[in-house]
């Protein structure tokens, strides 16, 4: 479990990485998809199963949006992939960066100022958050119809800002 | 503005400040906070106004950052304490921004920036909203964490919203940005004592919505938005602008009014607290309010002239008095022999 | 105290429902009757306090104050028919709803033994105050005299909230009787020095002591008759009274606090009647020497004695109906002149003939002529002074003979010397005021047959 949870941990990295090293957005897409996947599989190992779906669904189904627009607002002849030396002077700066933060961290943690949690005795056991969706409808159930409702209620507000052809309240800006 | 859509967010309106007020859990603490935000954006871009269509996005931007601060905060205390009890705010770090993103939601003195701008674009009604109901839930968050606060912040913080609201009035001649500042200072006088006695933060806020309510509806009965309208407001309701004198004056915390109330209770626990520079500091920083509470008195009806007015008559149509306003405005000027009693109700 | 106050709260029903015809014969007869059962509070005991109840009770220096606090609701009440008489009917109502809403909170403070019972009601009257002057006011200065006098007031009185509540967290009651009993509490010497300061300089405003007593000059000049025999009458009473409660709880510790007080004080009695004698506002003078007389009642109850303290209850009380005399013989003047001016109003004996005797009799209360009781105030507090420190007699005495001159100066130019052109027709002096001034004069003469009754020195 523990190599597992590593694993998932690299990955996300690798995946920010991928995105943060800025190749053309055809293949951004790609580093963000590897990313909030294995976030939200990272995000399940330390016990927070909701937060991890609603990372998933908005980060993927925003992101995916953004990219659709990006990419239809600029189209790219020539599209720089990971190989472009461009892309590969940011992603070696960005290594850096990472190795840097991970030197300094562990001496943080050499000189135990780190902070401690509840999970810091580490991720060795499986965690009931991996049954999935099942834990959310039947503890989770109020939250659930709430969290519905303030949804409804975004449908409603924003229909309610847009409403009525040129008497709306934005376009009426 | 339609009434379904008014049904269903005055239902959400309700809803997520009762979610917020009872909850137990930082979760359902901050769904109702959002919920609340969202409900009163329809509300405030109502009049359809470049003005207003920025207060709601004014609104919407501070409010859901302050928002994403509270989730963050109580994320970073059950991270570290393992739990989501709202009372059990143990972390400090997550208590100081806690307190920020509340001060933030409230209008405290350094964040108080968007709040009078937000209710000079709204109408009379929903600025009412804003500066009661919608300071209701954050208010109780910041009782239930109140013990784990910490008191040098949070005397800051009062006595700058004190300084910030009293002067900011000063030279405004808008009365929602004039409410506004005093909601501002008032919020100071709720946030000093909230350390040391959390009832009467309670007392001070039921008052203070109390008093707030009767001068903007007195207001609302004839639209007053500014401070010339209000010097020629006399002509259409004689009566209520009189009240609305004492109204205002209670509102600044003169005896014998409901007013002094909160102010006396406050003073006295500061005192005992051993606080007496304190109670003497936001004491004196209450006269600058008084300043222009003052000013709005001698507006609404001080001023009036000895012989009939000679403006040009404004639009009248003859609305029936309402009754809440008559309630209210009783019960902000005469409640002070009824303390005992309020006090331990609270 | 009830068989008083419920009256006089009643006052404001009858004053409201009167059909319009009979309200100001109502409302002064009414007030005229509580003023006569009001009398019985003179009655001599031999208990510290009478009538006592729970929160209320009244004792030898408030005894008078009481009296006259109710005697001069009629009177107010009486000297505004003049000028309201134009107006229309539902604001008569409403004027004589603010000076009646007013009587209780003076009443109360006055007979409270609790101290915040007698902070409430000490700054309850306030608002009706403000009411009367920046409402019923003739300039439009009036609005920043209402000004000063709130400000003036709450910036002093706010820290006498504070020191109050300190009192209370420190010794646990606020009951007078008990503070009495309560050893000084064991303080630094600085926090002692403090609160004495901020109990004692919301008394000084309103009293007021010389420095502080800008606001009294304006909110005279600006209110309405009525207003200022308020002021003058009973709310610089309210200060003096405050004081003269507040110096009994206070230790021997606060011996040097009453230094500066009573430098201020003296001085102040002869700035002031200095500042008279170059006044051209008729009403200012007026107000400037009521600041100087309530200086000589300051500087009184400062030394704490019995003497001290019977000639300021005694001044109190004689300055409380001459100055209040005064202002009506001033607003007489002004409502058949419409100035203030004394170069514009001079030389009215010929006109006015019956009135220029009220004139010389209020003058002469003024200036404190034998038979009056504020000579027996003045030669007291003097005595008393001239015993604490023999160079006082050099600043009372100048004081005395400027006052002297400074009345002169008034009686002579109001009523002296040849009538100014533009004063062509005045409408004569009627009956009202004539009941008016003899309401007040006659108090004052018959007092000086038994000054025990205003002289009671606390026990």
């Amino acid at each position: 479990m523990t190599y597992f949870v590593i694993f998932l941990g690299v990955s996300f990295i690798l995946g920010a990485l991928a995105v943060a090293s800025n190749p053309s957005p055809y293949y951004g897409v790609v580093g963000l998809v590897l990313a909030s996947v294995v976030g939200c599989g990272w995000l399940m190992s330390l016990g927070v199963s909701f937060i991890s779906l609603a990372l998933f669904m908005i980060y993927l189904g925003g992101m995916l949006v953004v990219f659709v627009y990006s990419v239809s607002l600029a189209a790219d002849p020539y599209p720089e992939a990971w190989g472009d030396w461009g892309v590969m002077g940011y992603g070696l700066g960005l290594v850096l960066v990472v190795v840097l933060g991970v030197v300094w961290g562990e001496a943080i943690d050499f000189w135990e100022v780190g902070v401690v949690t509840v999970d810091g005795g580490g991720v060795s056991l499986v965690r009931l958050d991996f049954s999935g969706v099942a834990v959310l409808y039947s503890y989770g159930v109020g939250l659930f119809l709430v969290a519905g409702w303030g949804l409804l209620l975004v449908l409603f507000v924003v229909l309610e800002l847009v409403r009525g052809l040129s008497r709306g309240a934005i376009r009426a800006v | 503005m339609n009434p379904h859509a008014k049904l269903i967010i005055s239902l959400s309106l309700i809803t997520g400040t009762t979610i917020t007020i009872s909850s137990n859990h930082w979760i359902m603490a901050w769904t109702g906070l959002e919920i609340n935000t969202l409900a009163i954006i329809p509300l405030i871009s109502k009049s359809h106004h470049p003005r207003a269509i920025e207060a709601s996005i004014k609104y919407f931007l501070t409010q859901s950052a302050a928002s994403a601060l509270i989730l963050f905060s109580s994320m970073i205390n059950a991270w570290s304490t393992g739990q989501w009890d709202i009372t059990q705010l143990n972390n400090p770090v997550s208590c100081l921004m806690m307190t920020m993103a509340i001060a933030i939601k409230l209008g405290l003195a350094p964040f108080h920036f968007w709040f009078p701008e937000v209710l000079q674009g709204s109408s009379l009604t929903t600025a009412l909203l804003l500066s009661t109901l919608m300071k209701l839930p954050p208010t109780i968050l910041l009782l239930l964490t109140s013990q784990s606060l910490n008191p040098s912040l949070l005397t800051l913080l009062a006595i700058s919203s004190a300084v910030l609201g009293g002067w900011m009035g000063l030279n405004q001649t808008q009365t929602r940005k004039i409410l506004a500042f005093s909601s501002i200072s008032h919020l100071g006088w709720m946030i000093v004592i909230i350390i040391y006695n959390p009832k009467l933060t309670l007392l001070t806020f039921i008052i203070y919505t109390t008093l707030t309510s009767a001068v903007f509806l007195s207001l609302n009965q004839s639209k007053i938005l500014k401070l010339s309208t209000m010097l020629i407001s006399w002509t259409k309701t004689p009566m209520l602008n009189a009240t609305l004198m004492l109204t205002l004056l209670s509102l600044a915390g003169l005896p014998p009014l409901t007013g002094f109330m909160p102010k006396w209770l406050i003073i006295q626990e500061l005192t005992k607290q051993e606080m007496t520079p304190t109670a003497t500091i936001i004491t004196l920083l209450s006269l600058l309010g008084l300043f222009f509470y003052l000013r709005l008195a001698y507006h609404s009806t001080i001023t009036l002239p000895p012989n009939t007015s000679n403006h040009m008559k404004l639009w009248y149509t003859n609305k029936t008095p309402n009754t809440s306003t008559a309630i209210l405005t009783t019960l902000s000027t005469l409640l002070l022999p009824l303390s005992p009693l309020i006090i331990t109700m609270t | 105290m009830l068989k008083i106050i419920l009256p006089t709260a009643m006052l404001l029903p009858m004053a409201l429902l009167s059909p319009p015809k009979t309200m100001w014969m109502n409302t002064t007869t009414y007030s005229l009757l509580i003023a006569l059962i009001s009398l019985q509070w003179l009655t001599p005991s031999y208990y510290p306090s009478k009538n006592l109840t729970l929160w209320t009770g009244i004792d030898q220096i408030s005894t008078p104050l009481l009296a006259l606090s109710c005697w001069f609701l009629p009177l107010m009440i009486l000297a505004s028919q003049g000028h309201l008489q134009h107006e229309p009917h539902t604001r008569k109502r409403t004027f004589i709803s603010a000076l009646i809403i007013i009587q209780p909170f003076i009443m109360l403070a006055f007979s409270a033994t609790e101290l915040i019972l007698f902070y409430i009601a000490f700054e309850a009257t306030l608002i009706p105050t403000l009411i009367l002057i920046t409402r019923w006011g003739n300039q439009p200065e009036r609005l920043s005299a209402g000004i000063y006098l709130l400000f003036y007031t709450l910036i002093s009185s706010l820290p006498l909230l504070i020191a109050i509540l300190f009192l209370h967290s420190k010794t646990g009651t606020l009951h007078l009787p008990i503070l009495k009993l309560t050893p000084p509490n064991p303080t630094t010497q600085w926090s002692n020095l403090v609160s004495n300061l901020a109990l004692l300089v919301a008394f000084m405003v309103k009293a007021p002591l010389y420095g502080l007593h800008l606001w009294l000059p304006k909110a005279h000049v600006e209110a309405p008759i009525a207003g200022s025999m308020l002021l003058a009458a009973l709310l610089l009473k309210l200060g003096g009274y405050g004081i003269m409660r507040i110096t009994l709880l206070m230790g021997p510790s606060s011996s040097h606090l009453c230094y500066p007080f009573l430098t201020l004080a003296l001085w102040g009695a002869l700035m002031t009647s200095s500042i008279c004698l170059r006044q051209t506002d008729l009403k200012s003078l007026i107000a400037y020497s009521s600041v100087s007389h309530m200086g000589l009642v300051i500087a009184a109850s400062m030394i704490q004695t019995h003497w001290s303290f019977s000639g300021a209850m005694i001044l109190m009380i004689s300055h409380g109906l001459t100055s209040s005399m005064l202002f009506c013989l001033a607003n007489t003047n002004y409502e058949r002149t419409h100035s203030r001016i004394l170069i514009l109003t001079r030389g009215l004996q010929p006109l006015l003939p019956l009135m220029s005797t009220w004139w010389l009799l209020a003058n002469m209360t003024n200036m404190a002529l034998p038979p009056t009781t504020n000579l027996m105030a003045e030669l007291t507090i003097m005595v008393s002074l001239f015993n604490w420190s023999f160079p006082t007699i050099i600043l009372t005495g100048t004081a005395t003979l400027l006052t002297a001159s400074y009345t002169l100066y008034m009686l002579l130019s109001t009523q002296r010397g040849t009538l100014p052109t533009h004063i062509t027709s005045t409408p004569n002096s009627n009956t009202r005021e004539h009941l008016l001034m003899t309401l007040h004069i006659i108090p004052l003469l018959a007092l000086i047959l038994k000054p025990e009754l205003i002289s009671g020195t606390p026990l």
